[in-house]
């Protein structure tokens, strides 16, 4: 029934992130990509960065302090420094007020200007960095705006706290093509001109691409692969970022899908022994080249090139040894 | 289907505990939370009623003794449970030495029968009206016709009730105004008996259900709404399927299911507003027998309906808690789906 | 009485804002309104009566006994309403009595949604213990029967007064709202607003006050009405037994009197019906009230009832003006498409969808129809399924299957079309399959309704159809909420080929699924195509998809077609600036170019501009296509654009007009 329970539920407890490490250099600004499908635990980490759950196991820092032990000075440090845009541009806006709202909250909270005149600059000053004039909007109900408006104005509003972090998560997968291009094209800016880093958390590789600096893929809660975007789009190491690579469907008629993939048929298969317990390579179900060795432990990262690293025992040195094992 | 799982029954089995255990606690402690005892006010009633009692103190004493009242208050709590649980309340007051129980369970049939007629006319009746209400399909002359059966739903039972015997018993004197056969019948499984018998349960029935339905009716509509507008019911359209089929395999069938939930929810209202019902048309089901006794100031008797009905609504919510199961199928279903 | 809670959704939130200023705010519900205007005077009444009437004629003895009111014979005009049988006034009786019984009401349900507030608030947001606890403890003591426990509480304790009951039944009215709120405020805490509200360093309890309170209005509006009218249900209920305060005159204990003094037998009609009257009309009010504010919460309640008003209220419709017939333009057409236009009716004026779409598709191949949200593709894809929802209508046009135009078909005929020439993948394969009957029993559903088949030849068919898109057999007893996303999408495209339709339309089959699965089910798509040769309508928004996946595209912009072609001529050389726009602001994995950015101003769709629908966005617009709407003409071999760039005469065209 609808109602009750509770006291008696006892469901093995789903690992949404394990054992991630990620580290954001302030300077210079850089756009890092976390992509990943639905479930890969993506949305996970952008709830961690801004503080909506608390990690079960591990910390995050911030200038080298722990953002779960910070005072509340810190914590509106912390608040104003890194901010984010998120997926649905409808639903960010309360619908009981004008857009003004969105602007006054943070002008209330946070010290950043001395009086009124100085407040409606400000705004305005960050509304003009997305393109869009105060007058315009600010008096308007949020569905008299459009989709497109409404993500620039999420953008303004970050902007206006001056950040040095942006956590944006899936900013564009909501919006029109030709209005994609717009918002991509302010976070690059804002990057490049105001020095503001953005974790971008996409399941979208190709816009990744576009616009990213580093990335990190993640399988089911793993980082499957890490480093630069470039390398990784164009020489990808990880089976499963070879996949997803190839499952891109090319905007060109003349280049089809050459291969044909075959999934499990229950294609959100997990890794876990009886208990419940992920073991393994989290791939395995789905790989093309799954070895015994995969099945005892998760690979860790291995360096392929740089700071390009991979999870999977096929780049581990001592491979030969390992499928030898395995044959036998 | 899925059926049952262990964990879930043994969830809702402890839910029926708790509710039996808070609703008979609630009966319990209140009036001892309230200034002055049950003892004084009664012996003040009847100070107030004979003008003066000889040794009130006294009398209170030695009734609060015989009552168990002197003792402290957890282990009056103690042997209230015990009491519960051995579904023993002692002698009637005001019918000794007929056990308070032996009252109750002549009481309990008429009830019952009383109020799963009526509890099934309605929620079926609503329900029927309410789908209709809320399907595209429904041929106007019928959408304009439905919103008139929602005439009485804002109106309570036992006022319905009274207009109802005093128009239909007094004034036009088709049916009878009260109680639940006449004298002039003998009871017992003869025809007559059986025919009297359901001409005095129609009007307290009429006056439940045509008061109660509209409520699921309005619920059912807006909940067809909503299923009207889910793909699936696009989609069944699509397939061809005749509009019949649609309305039953995809409408009705999805929509029913957070009206049983209500249904659940609803059913201590409904036996709340029967008590009220009962009284009215003087039935001699528990409500009334609550009624009288509370007149007569029978306390073991009060205490023995009330806890009934608490039980008696506790275990039809588990029974509709364990049916629920069978007809939808994701309730059990344990994998977190995020 | 739980009205307010059954048709509580939580998922749907309102499309407009909340705005309680303007004027199509969604609290100036007709039923609301009426539900306060109601309530209002029946407070005035006893507000108001004391100033007018002499209230202390309501105790015994103050006139003589058993007068009816004044219209009948032997009534007295300084008793217009009456007296009873201890000679007291009934208007001055009615007059006290009514203000006690509301305030009860008031008094209970206020402190009732005030306690279900703070524990509802704690459940929800504080979450772990206190929600198991809270939410264990509400759950249970709602199926409770308040009455019989009041009853109980009533016989021990003697209420001297309104406030003491008040208060009792306050311990009844706290979990409906402590369930309400919870819930809601679950849904609401999961909103972006609400975590925007917390990045902007808003305290917790301004983001309740402030952010998540106003959304939550309308149902708590509608649990408040509820709660008072049960209270004063429960009020009266008390009253009327005798149980209630007996020393304050109230509604229940005028009826208690009158049913005790035998009333109803002696045919005293002025003394128990005057208060059941007033009793009703104030449960009427708060009824009123709680649907009514069940339709502001609940916007989709609002559109079904204004829409079936504006129906009838326009009497008959209009019939479709049928495009000519016989217009069969290609030979080896599955589908045509001929001239559609589909108008939605809203109050705010005609929103055109679909303006004058006409395509075909051929036998066998796969028609792409792109486009932006909100072009009007899925418009055009339910106008050919004919299921285009109200307040939407074809208005004109012909959809021809072999030579028979679906919407001049109605009732049976339709029907026997569906699914056996016509088949749909739907948009959202997540809710497309009802959800509480196994596989089985939906895919046997399209069978059955079109064909006679046997018991082990259906299965032995649903079984063949689930190999064919490659899921395994157990899933032909497993239910929806068993199945991924791609498993499902899998299952409905077997169910689309289970008849083996002449037409697929395929609505954005793949939209909500992860890459690779995506890539899985356009595989299992194009698969099923080449095999049985059925022709498609893809719609989709992903122009590289579509590269994948179609023959011919079709390029919708703002409800009219601006480009139709082969694909692969389309993405060489696309004609159309639109489409131009589309294929350049595809994110390439092949190279990195630099961003194109363009102003994405759109019109309003009840006002379509005169002349080209894309001049705002357009660089090239010229003179004549502010004035006049280019037509789609086929400029190249099979490639069809509306656009005035392609006709050397369109210099020559403006002139001859202003001569």
């Amino acid at each position: 029934m609808a109602f009750g329970g509770g006291f008696l539920s006892s469901q093995p407890p789903l690992v949404a992130l394990d054992s991630f490490s990620l580290d954001l250099h302030e300077s210079p600004a850089q756009i890092t990509t976390i992509a990943g499908e639905s479930g890969s635990g993506k949305t996970t980490l952008a709830n961690l960065v801004l503080g909506f759950i608390t990690p079960t196991q591990g910390q995050i820092l911030y200038k080298g302090v722990d953002i779960a032990h910070m005072d509340r000075r810190q914590r509106m440090t912390y608040r104003q420094e890194v901010q984010a845009i998120f997926q649905d541009p409808y639903e960010v806006f309360n619908p009981f007020f004008r857009i003004q709202h969105t602007f006054n909250l943070v002008m209330r909270h946070f010290d950043l200007a001395q009086d009124k005149a100085e407040r409606r600059e400000l705004v305005e000053d960050a509304l003009n960095v997305v393109g869009l004039r105060g007058d315009e909007i600010l008096e308007k109900y949020p569905h008299q705006l459009s989709g497109g408006q409404r993500q620039r104005v999420m953008v303004a509003r970050a902007y206006l706290l001056r950040p040095r972090l942006i956590v944006a998560d899936e900013p564009v997968s909501a919006v029109d093509a030709s209005l994609r291009a717009m918002i991509l094209d302010i976070m690059l800016r804002l990057r490049d001109e105001h020095g503001i880093s953005f974790l971008y958390i996409t399941h979208d590789l190709s816009t990744a691409y576009q616009i990213g600096d580093n990335m990190v893929v993640l399988f089911q809660g793993i980082t499957a692969e890490t480093g630069d975007t470039g390398r990784i789009i164009e020489n990808p190491q990880h089976p499963y970022v070879q996949e997803l690579i190839n499952s891109i469907p090319v905007p060109d008629p003349k280049v089809k899908w050459d291969t044909d993939i075959r999934l499990p048929a229950e294609e959100t298969m997990r890794m876990q022994d009886a208990a419940g317990t992920p073991r393994g390579c989290r791939f395995y179900p789905r790989c093309p080249h799954g070895m015994d060795v995969c099945l005892e432990e998760q690979p860790q990262l291995i360096q392929v090139e740089g700071e390009h690293a991979v999870a999977c025992y096929l780049y581990e040195n001592d491979v030969e040894a390992r499928v030898k094992r395995s044959e036998k | 289907m899925r059926g049952l799982t262990r964990e879930y029954v043994l969830q809702r089995f402890l839910m029926y505990l708790l509710t039996i255990w808070l609703g008979s606690t609630l009966i319990f402690v209140i009036p001892r939370l309230a200034p002055g005892d049950p003892i004084s006010e009664m012996v003040g009633r009847l100070s107030l009623d004979a003008g003066y009692i000889e040794n009130a103190d006294k009398l209170i004493e030695s009734w609060k003794a015989r009552f168990g009242l002197d003792a402290p208050i957890h282990v009056q709590y103690f042997r209230y449970w015990g009491n519960v649980f051995r579904l023993n309340f002692g002698y009637s007051l005001s019918h000794f030495p007929t056990e308070a129980w032996t009252m109750v369970s002549d009481a309990l049939p008429w009830s019952l029968g009383l109020l799963t007629v009526a509890t099934v006319l309605s929620f079926s009746i609503g329900v029927t009206i309410g789908s209709l209400m809320g399907w595209r399909r429904t041929p106007r002359w019928l959408q304009l016709i439905l919103p008139g059966s929602l005439t009485f739903t804002a109106i309570p039972y036992f006022m319905f009730g009274i207009m109802l015997i005093y128009l239909v018993a007094f004034e036009l004197d088709w049916l009878p105004a009260t109680g639940a056969y006449s004298r002039r019948v003998d009871p017992g499984w003869n025809l007559p008996f059986i025919k009297n018998v359901l001409t005095h349960a129609i009007l307290p029935v009429v006056s439940i259900v045509l008061t109660s339905m509209g409520g699921w009716a309005l619920g059912m509509r807006g909940l067809m709404i909503s299923v009207n507008n889910e793909d699936y019911f696009l989609l069944a359209q699509v397939k061809g399927l005749s509009p019949t089929r649609i309305f039953f395999r995809y409408g009705v069938r999805n929509a029913i299911l957070p009206a049983l939930t209500a249904l659940a929810l609803g059913l201590g209202g409904l036996i709340s507003g029967s008590i009220l019902v009962e009284f009215i048309f003087a039935y001699p089901g528990t409500g009334y027998t609550l009624y009288q006794a509370i007149i007569s100031q029978d306390y073991t008797v009060t205490q023995a309906i009330a806890n009934l009905i608490i039980l008696v609504t506790a275990t039809s919510v588990f029974l509709l808690d364990l049916l629920y199961p069978f007809i939808d199928p994701r309730i059990t279903y344990k994998r977190n789906m995020r | 009485m739980t009205v307010g809670q059954q048709t509580v959704d939580e998922t749907t939130s309102p499309a407009r804002g909340w705005g309680l200023n303007t004027w199509d705010s969604p609290w100036l519900n007709f039923k609301f309104l009426l539900g306060v205007a109601i309530v209002g005077l029946i407070l005035l009444f006893g507000l108001l009566g004391p100033l007018f009437w002499d209230t202390d004629l309501a105790y015994t003895g103050a006139g003589p006994l058993n007068k009816p009111p004044v219209w009948q014979e032997g009534g007295l005009p300084e008793h217009p309403l009456g007296t009873e049988s201890n000679g007291r006034d009934m208007l001055a009786q009615l007059i006290l009595a009514t203000p006690s019984s509301l305030k009860v009401g008031f008094l209970a349900a206020i402190i009732g949604m005030g306690i279900g507030m703070v524990l509802g608030s704690v459940a929800g947001y504080v979450g772990g213990w206190w929600d198991h606890v809270i939410r264990t403890l509400s759950d249970s003591a709602v199926t409770i029967p308040a009455l019989v426990v009041l009853v109980v509480i009533a016989s021990y304790v003697q209420m001297t007064d309104t406030t003491a009951m008040a208060l009792i039944l306050a311990a009844f009215a706290w979990p409906g709202p402590t369930r309400l709120v919870r819930s809601q405020i679950l849904t609401l805490r999961e909103r972006s607003y609400v975590r925007m509200a917390h990045l902007s360093g808003a305290p917790a309890l301004e983001i309740m006050f402030v952010e998540m309170l106003p959304n939550m209005l309308p149902w708590l509006a509608a649990s408040l009405t509820g709660g008072i009218s049960v209270a004063i249900l429960g009020a009266t209920g008390l009253e009327v037994l005798g149980l209630g305060p007996t020393r304050v005159p109230s509604l229940g204990l005028i009826i208690n009197q009158a049913t005790t003094n035998a009333a109803l037998v002696r045919g005293l009609v002025w003394w128990w019906l005057p208060p059941i009257i007033i009793l009703m009309v104030i449960f009427v009010g708060f009824f009123l009230m709680t649907i009514g504010l069940d339709e502001i919460a609940n916007p989709r309640i609002r559109q079904f009832s204004s829409t079936r008003r504006e129906r009838a209220a326009a009497g008959e419709l209009p019939a479709v003006e049928h495009a000519e017939l016989g217009g069969g333009e290609e030979e080896d057409a599955a589908l045509e498409v001929d001239d559609l236009h589909v108008h939605y009716f809203t109050p705010r004026g005609e929103v055109i969808a679909a303006n004058g779409v006409d395509f075909s598709v051929r036998k066998g191949e796969i028609l792409g129809l792109v486009g932006e949200s909100g072009c009007g593709k899925t418009t055009v894809a339910m106008a050919i399924l004919q299921v285009v929802q109200p307040p939407g209508r074809i208005v004109q046009g012909a959809v021809r299957i072999e030579d028979r135009d679906l919407v001049s078909l109605s009732g049976r005929d339709l029907r026997e079309v569906r699914w056996r020439d016509l088949a749909l993948v739907p948009q959202g394969a997540m809710n497309s399959l009802n959800p509480v009957t196994p596989i089985r029993e939906q895919m046997a559903d399209a069978i059955l309704a079109h064909e006679n088949v046997g018991r082990l030849e259906l299965e032995a068919r649903i079984l063949g159809l689930l190999n064919d898109v490659g899921l395994p057999e157990r899933v032909i007893d497993m239910y929806p909420h068993e199945l991924s996303g791609g498993m499902k999408q899998r299952v409905c495209i077997a169910m689309a080929i289970a008849l083996n339709p002449q037409v697929i339309i395929a609505d954005e089959p793949t939209s909500a699924l992860d890459v690779v699965v995506q890539r899985v089910v356009a595989q299992t798509l194009l698969e099923v195509k080449e095999r049985l040769g059925v022709s498609m309508v893809m719609i989709g928004h992903d122009m590289g998809l579509q590269a994948q996946l179609v023959d011919r595209i079709a390029v919708m912009y703002a409800g009219n077609l601006v480009e139709v072609a082969p694909v692969e001529s389309a993405f060489s050389e696309p004609l159309h600036p639109y489409t131009q726009l589309l294929i350049e602001s595809i994110p390439s994995i092949k190279e990195r170019k630099p961003l194109n950015v363009t102003e994405g101003l759109t019109h309003d769709l009840r006002n379509p501009p005169p002349g080209c629908i894309f001049q705002f966005r357009c660089q090239h617009v010229e003179q004549i296509c502010r004035e006049r709407r280019p037509e789609l003409v086929e400029r190249e071999d099979d490639h069809l654009v509306a656009c005035w760039l392609y006709e050397p005469e369109r210099q020559s065209m403006i002139e001859l007009e202003e001569a």
